[in-house]
Parts: structure tokens; sequence; C-alpha cells
């Protein structure tokens, strides 16, 4: 089920209103099976995909508890990977590796015939499996013990709020909140209420609104593009894709907290990031954090903490630097192709690796400098940085991509303009507007909370009043949100 | 807490939410009663209208395949089927075929004149235009009438500012019915952007045609169990409310008001001169091309035309895009064979229009596009004096295997 959709709101009013008006254990069951609804309601057919593979964990985890030897452990642990990254393999990158085989045997002079299958992607996969992964090898490290309702487990696999396109939770940070139920409360309300009209706005007024422009860019011959038109393009892009997927995780945020329930923060103005280190602390915060504690840390060898506040960090000094820097890149490559199954994606992983072994290079000389400079100055290597990371992500092939990048370097490229004259407009505004929306959120607003309670009372009802008149004439599901792909 | 603090705690809380809900809600309301002209004729121009010529029952001039106040080009088919001539001219164009600014009585655009000059020559002539239409509908539509009629003489104006146009409008998709069309078209990426979207638009079991139309709205939940609870649940809010049915006029004017903003705050009228789009305008060349040589390869002649302009003031364009833009006009009908004319100073400045204001509290302003009656009668004669003179109407017979009965 969209988000930006009448029927999502029906059935959240419906789920919410169930939620505290029924006792303990019919409240699970009509969370479990409304979640299962919630995700029918896109191809039923691929619900018991789903199941497979929370089935799965959760029977593995309870073995992995009850074995006596690491060895079993281990073994059993292997299960759980199988079969999540087996159905990974099949659904998302069966297709990918399979051209791949046939394009190089092509070059070898081999010719195979190219597989014509039509295998859809099942909606959230990538993040349900992470999330049961993350579930057995909790268990497994001795971090949690395994849940033996599988009532309860289930509802954290497939709570529909995160289910499709995040946050990834740890079961810790959500089962504990399902077997308690907190007290009713009209912050909950009015919190839960809240972010549900930001995210809404931020995806049916600016995300599906920007697209069309990306869009029509990114299909021009790239011939036709100048090396300004690249720039407006991947800013362009990166914010539709922020306003896109930060909406998803503030109704995600926002529809858990109506009952009462509250998820990590999985956006913090990212654009504002001085470093990459800072960068992906702030952006989708529940990847980072996962990919570090199950895919990182423990190639390079390092000791896995049991709390992440998300990104990557420096390793421990009992790490060779080495391994570090390999595991840097194989993560990030990973990372770029868990999003998608398109090389374009793991060079997007790979430039951010680049990016981050930069930084952790000139590290040591920048410390010295004043702290200004280095958080203005690092913002303003930061934000381009970043944002030229999404021609890798947006564009349809690598060829188009590097043909792209090449474009900056030719000084005859710049001066004309190859987009229509709106193209530039939206993206300045809207980028002007990201930024003052953080000094907004990070400055103003805490002042008025605090010494000017009356102000920020009118000052939100007007904003409020615009917000939700606009989102009543533009709530359509026009466009998926972008991370549904993934 | 008592009963006063709860309620003091719960407006606090819930206030802003509730309160600007409630106001947005109420000048939505009252936004209702001024609902504003459709979206095409907005750019038509003060005191321009639309005129779709008719021959007492027989559309001759025609507008698109699915707008429901308007000419559906089906219907010009039909008609100049109807009409068992052998010999079909066909006029493609933009606005300005179909814009008459200040009408009198009895006043027509060019359609009608020229139509009686062929019809005394034995020919036919079908017209269909569209605001801001392109070369990419232009080709479309040649092909599109091609395998229907047999075209005897394609008429084609080159207008600059439709170069910043791209794409096919969803209300043309209906000429890709047929799949020579789709093919012809899929040589090209514009093209096949525009099957895939044709496609996409095609009717599913059970469905109504209005309904296959309105997807878009929904194209995220294409093939989806919420396809159906969504389609029900909206057709049932238009139904109870009023202002969500108002809601696609409220985005129509949302936009409207952001160009008008847009225009007040960076000073653009509309005499500014607008560069042209790069992208779309290889795109629309590639188009222009295309039916330049696919004419010739089915020896169907093409006059090729600049469309008129005002001209007795600055032109809203920089001169030597414009410069070049009519050199390339120039150089592909000279390549294809086709017959190229210069108009765009045939009307004089006293008979064109004015335009509403592009900008919030401003003035009319200077319609480049739109002329009165006696242009339009300028524009039949000359064009069918340079079909008289270079006996365009001998060259080719162009007759479609389909007509053959």
């Amino acid at each position: 089920m969209i988000f930006n959709s009448v029927t999502f709101l029906v059935f959240l009013l419906l789920v919410v209103v169930l939620y505290w008006v029924l006792p303990q254990r019919a409240r699970l069951w009509m969370v479990f099976l409304s979640s299962i609804t919630f995700y029918g309601f896109w191809r039923v057919e691929f619900v018991p995909v789903m199941l497979a593979s929370a089935i799965t964990d959760f029977y593995v985890a309870q073995k992995i508890d009850a074995s006596s030897t690491q060895r079993r452990k281990t073994r059993l642990l292997l299960v759980s990977l199988f079969v999540n990254l087996g159905l990974l393999a099949y659904f998302k990158y069966l297709l990918f590796f399979a051209s791949n085989v046939v394009s190089v045997a092509a070059m070898l002079g081999v010719e195979i015939d190219p597989i014509t299958w039509n295998i859809i992607l099942p909606l959230g996969i990538s993040f349900y499996t992470f999330q049961t992964i993350s579930y057995s090898v909790d268990v497994y490290r001795g971090f949690i013990k395994p849940e033996h309702d599988f009532v309860l487990y289930g509802c954290y696999v497939t709570f529909f709020p995160q289910l499709v396109a995040g946050p990834v939770l740890r079961a810790r940070e959500v089962i504990p909140q399902l077997v308690q139920r907190s007290a009713f409360s009209l912050d909950n309300l009015a919190i839960g209420g809240r972010r549900i009209l930001y995210g809404l706005f931020l995806k049916v007024v600016f995300a599906d609104n920007i697209a069309p422009f990306v869009d029509d860019g990114f299909a021009a011959p790239v011939a036709a593009l100048s090396a300004l038109d690249v720039w407006t393009l991947a800013f362009l892009f990166g914010l539709q894709i922020y306003f896109d997927f930060s909406a998803y995780s503030h109704i995600a945020l926002g529809a858990a907290r109506l009952m009462g329930i509250t998820f990590p923060e999985n956006f913090n103005f990212p654009y504002s990031a001085t470093s990459p280190r800072d960068f992906w602390k702030r952006w989708h915060i529940s990847l980072s954090s996962w990919i570090r504690d199950y895919l990182y840390l423990p190639l390079t060898g390092a000791q896995v903490h049991d709390r992440s506040t998300g990104g990557l960090a420096t390793a421990t000094r009992a790490v060779a630097a080495s391994k570090t820097t390999q595991a840097l890149f194989l993560t990030w490559a990973i990372m770029g192709l868990w999003h998608g199954a398109n090389w374009t994606f793991v060079l997007w992983g790979v430039y951010h690796a680049v990016f981050i072994y930069a930084y952790r290079a000139i590290t040591p000389y920048t410390k010295t400098l004043p702290q200004l400079i280095q958080r203005w100055g690092g913002w303003l290597l930061t934000l381009p940085i970043v944002m030229l990371s999404w021609i890798f992500f947006r564009a349809d092939s690598v060829e188009a991509s590097l043909a792209m990048y090449h474009k900056l370097l030719i000084p005859d490229a710049y001066p004309f303009f190859g987009l229509s004259s709106n193209t530039y407009i939206v993206a300045a505004l809207l980028m002007f507007a990201t930024l003052v929306g953080y000094v907004l959120h990070s400055r103003l607003i805490p002042w008025l909370q605090q010494k000017a309670r009356p102000l920020y009372f009118c000052a939100e009802t007007v904003v409020f009043t615009v917000a939700i008149a606009l989102v009543f004439i533009f709530l359509r599901p026009i466009q998926q949100f972008i991370y549904f792909q993934f | 807490m008592n009963l006063r603090q709860t309620i003091i705690a719960t407006c606090i809380k819930l206030g802003p939410l509730v309160l600007g809900g409630s106001v947005a809600l109420a000048l939505l309301s009252s936004a209702l009663e001024g609902e504003g002209q459709a979206a095409d004729t907005l750019g038509l121009g003060l005191g321009t209208v639309e005129r779709f010529a008719t021959q007492g029952d027989t559309a001759l001039h025609c507008k698109d395949f699915t707008t429901s106040w308007s000419p559906k080009i089906g219907r010009c088919i039909a008609a100049a089927k109807s009409t068992k001539l052998d010999d079909i001219v066909l006029w493609l164009g933009n606005s300005q075929l179909h814009g008459l600014n200040q009408p009198e009585e009895g006043e027509t655009t060019a359609i009608p004149h020229l139509y009686k000059a062929l019809k005394a020559k034995g020919s036919g002539l079908l017209t269909l235009s569209q605001p801001n239409a392109n070369f990419q509908e232009h080709y479309m539509l040649f092909e599109a009438v091609r395998q229907e009629l047999p075209m005897q003489l394609l008429v084609l104006p080159a207008v600059f500012d439709d170069t910043r146009e791209d794409g096919i409008r969803n209300e043309l998709l209906g000429g890709l019915h047929n799949s020579d069309v789709q093919n012809a078209v899929s040589q090209t990426s514009w093209g096949r952007e525009a099957v895939a979207a044709y496609l996409a638009t095609q009717r599913k079991e059970g469905e109504t045609t209005q309904e296959a139309s309105d997807r878009s709205d929904m194209a995220a939940l294409d093939e989806t169990v919420q396809e159906h609870t969504e389609r029900a649940l909206n057709t049932w809010l238009e139904e109870q409310v009023d202002l969500w049915a108002m809601r696609p006029s409220f985005r129509g004017r949302f936009y409207h008001t952001l160009y008008l903003a847009r225009n007040t705050l960076l000073g653009i009228s509309a005499s500014t001169k607008r560069p042209a789009i790069r992208a779309h305008y290889q795109r629309n060349m590639e188009a222009l091309q295309r039916a330049l040589q696919e004419a010739a390869t089915h020896d169907i002649p093409v006059l090729l035309y600049i469309a008129p302009i005002r001209s007795d003031v600055e032109l809203p364009y920089y001169p030597n895009e414009y410069a070049q833009f009519k050199e390339d006009v120039e150089a592909l009908a000279i390549e294809h064979g086709a017959h190229f004319l210069n108009l765009e100073t045939l009307v004089p400045g006293d008979l064109w229009g004015m335009t509403a204001p592009t900008r919030l509290g401003g003035s009319p302003e200077y319609d480049f596009m739109h002329f009165r009656a006696e242009g339009h009668r300028l524009l039949a004669d000359t064009l069918f004096a340079e079909i008289e003179n270079h006996r365009l109407l001998a060259r080719g017979v162009g007759a479609s295997p389909m007509y053959a009965e």
C-alpha cells in the first residue's frame, strides 16, 4: 500500500483506533494481520515470500539460542543468510548477474541465450530481509533472546509503517514497545499527526513536482546538456530523493507514533553535513548503522558494539589499516548494489568509499584548522561532492553517468543552458528552502518554543494551513516512492 | 490534571493541526466559486477564442483524441473519409490555427477559406491543431493520418517557440493505436517514451475509457489491489465532496499562480526573450527531419512555412537563435525536397491581438501568436497561392492502401 493515497489514510485511521481499543493479544493479532493486509494491497502473491523470510529466522533464531556449540550456531546462522540472501539473489539480482554473464561470454566469443523471465521484485524485500537477518545475527551474538511468540515476532518483521522502505529496525527497538503498550497520550497523537503531514507535504508537493524536471533532464541526450545542467540535475535529483525518502520515513515514524511506538530517526538534515562521516550519520541512518554493525565491522574483524549511532567510524587501533580500507570499499560496493541491480549503483557506492577514504586521509591535517573553517569549509566541500554522487544513482547507464561527469571537466561546456528555465529556478529555490528549513529547525523553532509560545502557536497554525491545503490538492498516488524500487 | 488543564493541553498540542486544517478547507471552499478557465484557453490571449471550423455537420478542424469539450480527431478523419475524395491536404499546427482574435459575426479562421479553395480543385482539407504543438506531435499525427487517408500534401508550420516543448501530450496518444505508427515513432527515444505512455493508458479488462484515461493520476498503483480501492474511494469522494472533485482545477490554478509569481519576481513577460532549450530543440528537429523523410519516401509533397509572428515589435527570441532556427528548417526542407516559405512578416501588426497579463497585477501584453480574421484570410490565401503556383497538388499520389474499398 502506498502512503500518499486515500486508501492508506483510511487504513491508518482504522488501525490506530483498533490499536487503542483492543486488548493486548487481539491488538497484536490486529497489527500482524493489518500489516500483511497492507503488504497484500500491493501484490497478495508476494506475501508468502515475506512470510518465508520471517518464519525462517523465527525458527533459526530459536535453534541458535538452543544450540550448545558455536559450530552449530554458525551453521544455523548460515541457513538464515542462505534463505534471505537467496531470496534477494533470485528476485533482485538474478537477471542482472545473468545479463553480465551473457555480456562477458559475448566478449569471449561465446553466445549464450539471455534469460527472458519476467521476475517482479517484491516490494520491500531489501528491507525486511535485512531486518530478519539482523534478528538472527543479534541472537547469534547473544545480544537478544529469541522471541517464542510468532505473532509478536511477526509484528516486528511486518509492522506496516516501516515494512516497505524502512527504517531498518532492530528487534530490541520495536518488540518491547509492542509488548508493553504505552499509555495513550495527546503528545503522541500530535507528534504523529505532524510527522505524517510533514511527510505527505514533502512527498506530494515537493518530490512529485520535482520528478518531471528530473525525468526530463536525465532523458535528454547528454550532448545537449551543459556542465551547468549536470550540476543542476545532480542537485535537483539529490533534493528529489531526499524529499521522497525522508517523506516516507516521516510518515512511517508518524504512523508508528500514533500508536505510541517510537522509531529512531532516519534522517537528520543530511545536506547540512560537514564531512562524509557526518553525512552518513544523517542520511538513511538505520541502513548505515545496519551496514556498519552487520557488514563493515565484521569485515574489519573489529569488535562489534551492541549499539550504533549510525555512520561508519574509523577502525579501532587493533585493526590493520589495510583491512579497514578493504572493508570500506567492499562494504560500500555492497551497499551500492543493495540499492539496485546495476553497475551504476555499485559505482555510487565506490564513489562514497573514495570520498570517505580521502576524508580519513586528510583529517589529521585539517584537525588543526579553526573550528569555523573546518565546519564551513567541510560543508562547502561535502555538499557538492554528495550531490554529484547522485548522478550515478539516477542515470540510466554507466556510459551516461561518465559522460555527464566528463562534462564537468570541460570549461566550454559551462556557458549555456540546455534545460527549461524552470528547472534551474526550482533547483535553486528548493535548495535555498532546504537550507532555510535547517536553520529554522535548529535555531528559530527551539527559540520560539521556549521564549514565544503564543507566536509559535500562530506560526505553526499558518504553516499547517498552507501545508494541509496543498496536501489536500496534491494527494494522489501519481509517483511511487523512489526507495520502493529497492 | 483537571478538565480545564486537559482542554488547554489538548488545544495547545492539537490546536495548530485542527485549526490549520479547518482554515485550509474553508479557504479552499471559498475558492470554489472563482473557478478559472480551462488550462488550454488560458494561453489564447485576451479576446481570442477557439474556433474549430465545420462545414455544416462536417468537421474540418479538430484538436485531439480525448478532450471532452473539443472536437475529436476521429470525427475529422471520418468526415474526410466520407467525402470520398482521393486527395486530402493535411494541415498541422498550433493554436495559431484555431485561435481567432476579437472575432466579429461570421468571421472564421484560415481553415474554411483554404478548404473552399482546395475543394474547388477537387481536394479535401483536414486540419489538426493543439496549443504549443511541437514537431514530435506533428510527426506522430502525420504518420497516424497517413495510415487512414490518401494524403496529397502536408502543410506544416515551423514555430520556434514550440521547439521548447517536448514529448507527445496524453490527449494525442490515441494516434498510436496503429502498430505501424508505433513502429515509426519508436525509432526515436521520445517516440518510445510516447508508445510506453500509450500502452500504459490502454483500457484494462472491465475498465471504462474514462477510467483508463484517469489512470495517470494513479500511475503508482498500476496493477495492484490498491488501484481498485483507491479508485472506489476517489469516486465516492468526488460524488460526495465538491472540494474533492475540484482538486484538478485547484492544481491548475496553483500552477498558474506560481507561473505568474515567477514572472513577477523575475520580470518575465510575453516579450521577454526566451532561449532555446537545446535538448528539446534537438528532439524536435529530429522529428521534423523524420516527417520530411517519410513524406518524401511516400511521395507526399510538403509545404513547410515559417509561421507568421508579430513583427512590428521586438521578438521574444534571441536573434541568433531564431535565425539559426530558420536556417535549420530551410536546410531540412531543401535536403528532403520540401517546399519552404517564410511567412513570419505576413500579418501586419494591427491585426494581432493582446494576451492576458503574465505577471501578478500586470497589464495586457503583446500576443505574438494569434491574430484577427483578416490575418487568417491572408494566411489561407498565401498558402493557396503557393500551392497553386508551384503545383504542389499535382505532385505525387500518396494514396493510402487502407482507403481503397
